[in-house]
């Protein structure tokens, strides 16, 4: 007996000419029942939310790092889970870290959350290191390029990936600072930020694909200088104000940190999105 | 009778055509080059931007990282291979594509949408797949495939992996560097290149899709044979690319070749100075002296739909 690959209509990975049929933005597991009938499987591309920034007591906090990205095909499933995003820091505390999303068998997590003045890794729990991909590409290290990229803490742009990190705050406390940008990425990690009695400039949040991240604060004193929301899949980042972060961008983006005990932003929530 | 490797309609609903139904798959087979579809476009490094036509929402890319330079001076080692990724993504209107080192700086990663792979290093471990340099493992690529382990003193040639490792710097005048192993992106050669009046011979840059540099012999004051580039493979044609052969002779000799790249050879080495790594990620050449090592080859992404 002889079978062929040809005849066999399950045989293929191959996403090419699948319409975009679902969108799915509501955070939380919600059902799914109307599939229709005769469709086996669907193409998921699976975001987790963005990690929140950091709010720190002095000086910069750091910003969140973006949600992981996944996709392929899967069963059927009558579920789905958005991931939300991750809060950001207020009065000194560090953020949260986003939630995972999860379509069937493929499955994304959220970004690491900021800290008082260290960023968020993409893609993954930990506060530092990046995230294993779905694919199995490594995590890399803090300050690593990688398929979720880590944190940041050195430079003057944290690592790109395609989910890219979060930037770290500066440090300093007087004189001129500058918080930190985003990486590039398909989606995007908040701005550090920059609290000093001198100039603060809060750092960008990353720069998409297909956004842009928001821009941070710059002005003299501890009022200014938050980070700006990183880019996500479905929107761009919010600007920062004042000493405040600016959220991440729809679709993962990372929370902006925030200075002196101001308010980071939140992660952007996560999306689903089903081809069939 | 259906053309039984034909594509459907790009944006053609699934439920329509594939699922369920006694039709014939379109695009699959692939595995690094994707059968059935077409090469619509190459990115070069420094490209930022991708026009894809409208409905086309999926595209299957391969990327390669820019090769990791070789050394300038100090250590004479080659660099590595840059990483290779291949896969489905979703379309993007904007790229990066990495350039190679210069000299003694690893090359830049390349990425389309979700399709990521490192760029060649210098003197440290391969990432996303590329291969390592001076003693560095290879890097784990895209698809969880592990880099090769570090060579060690002991057992001077590198290991294979996805990124394969490079070969050992030698310790003692008269003694050769390692070879950088094969892999999917070949380590670079280990570098021999300590004083003394023996002679110093470099380690080959391994092979693969993309080929490490050739590690330099260098310093000493009688033979220095630079080691040969690695070989590679032209991903569209399956042909073989050559890396450069490195220089051998005394006093202004030692210089190894650049390794082969995806699309182009590697350049052979020039007196001391290292060779180019060829188009694609090839690693740049060790030098035989104080002098310049080999640039890494630029970086390159293929878009197949």
């Amino acid at each position: 007996m002889s079978a062929s690959i040809y005849s066999n209509s399950q045989f293929t990975d191959s996403p090419y000419g699948l319409k975009l049929q679902r969108t799915i933005t509501a955070t939380g597991t919600t059902s799914i029942t109307d599939i229709p009938a005769g469709i086996q499987r669907v193409y998921a591309i699976v975001i987790g939310g963005g990690g929140g920034g950091g709010s720190a007591t002095t000086a910069g906090g750091g910003g969140g790092g973006s949600g992981g990205y996944s996709a392929g095909w899967t069963y059927i499933s009558t579920s789905v889970t958005v991931g939300a995003g991750g809060a950001g820091g207020n009065a000194g505390t560090s953020g949260t870290a986003g939630s995972s999303s999860v379509y069937g068998m493929v499955v994304s997590s959220g970004g690491g959350a900021g800290l008082l003045n260290q960023s968020g890794g993409a893609g993954g729990a930990a506060a530092s290191a990046g995230g294993v991909s779905y694919t199995g590409a490594p995590a890399p290290a803090t300050n690593g390029i990688g398929y979720a990229a880590g944190a940041h803490n050195s430079g003057v742009t944290s690592p790109a990936g395609v989910s890219a990190g979060g930037a770290t705050g500066s440090t300093a406390t007087t004189g001129t600072a500058n918080g930190s940008s985003g990486g590039r990425g398909l989606i995007c990690g908040g701005g550090g930020a920059a609290g000093t009695a001198g100039t603060g400039t809060g750092g960008a949040g990353g720069t998409g694909d297909f956004y842009a991240g928001g821009t941070g604060t710059s002005g003299t004193g501890i009022t200014f200088g938050g980070g700006g929301g990183g880019a996500g899949f479905t929107s761009v980042g919010a600007n920062a104000s004042a000493n405040n972060g600016g959220n991440g961008g729809s679709g993962g983006g990372g929370g902006g940190g925030a200075s002196t005990g101001g308010t980071a932003g939140s992660g952007g929530n996560g999306v689903v999105f089903l081809y069939y | 009778m259906a053309n039984p490797t034909r594509r459907g309609s790009s944006g053609e609903p699934v439920r329509n055509s594939m699922q369920g139904g006694n039709y014939t798959p379109w695009t699959n087979t692939h595995f690094v080059l994707p059968y059935g579809l077409r090469l619509q476009q190459t990115k070069n490094a420094g490209d930022t931007s991708v026009t894809i036509p409208a409905g086309i929402t999926f595209v299957y890319a391969i990327a390669v990282g820019g090769g990791g330079g070789g050394a300038s001076s100090s250590t004479y080692n080659g660099g590595g291979a840059g990483g290779v990724a291949w896969g489905w993504t979703i379309a993007t209107s904007s790229c990066v594509v990495g350039a190679g080192g210069a000299l003694a700086t690893s090359g830049g990663y390349t990425r389309y949408g979700n399709i990521i792979a490192g760029g060649g290093a210098f003197n440290a471990a391969g990432t996303l797949g590329s291969g390592g340099s001076g003693n560095g493992a290879g890097g784990t690529n895209y698809y969880g495939i592990p880099g090769g382990g570090a060579a060690t003193a002991t057992f001077v040639n590198g290991n294979t992996g996805s990124g394969a490792s490079a070969g050992f710097n030698s310790t003692a005048n008269g003694t050769a560097g390692g070879n950088g192993a094969n892999g999917i992106s070949g380590g670079g050669g280990g570098a021999s290149g300590q004083a003394g009046s023996g002679t110093n011979t470099g380690g080959n840059g391994g092979s693969g899709l993309v080929g490490g540099g050739g590690g330099g012999g260098a310093i000493t004051t009688g033979t220095r044979t630079g080691g040969n580039g690695g070989n590679g493979i032209n991903i569209l044609t399956g042909a073989q690319t050559t890396g450069g052969a490195g220089t051998t002779g005394t006093n202004t000799n030692g210089g190894g070749g650049g390794g082969a790249g995806i699309a182009g050879n590697g350049v052979a080495a020039s007196g001391t100075n290292g060779g180019a790594g060829g188009l694609g990620g090839g690693g740049g050449g060790g030098p035989g002296g104080n002098v310049t090592g080999g640039v890494g080859g630029a970086g390159l992404l293929y878009l197949f739909y």
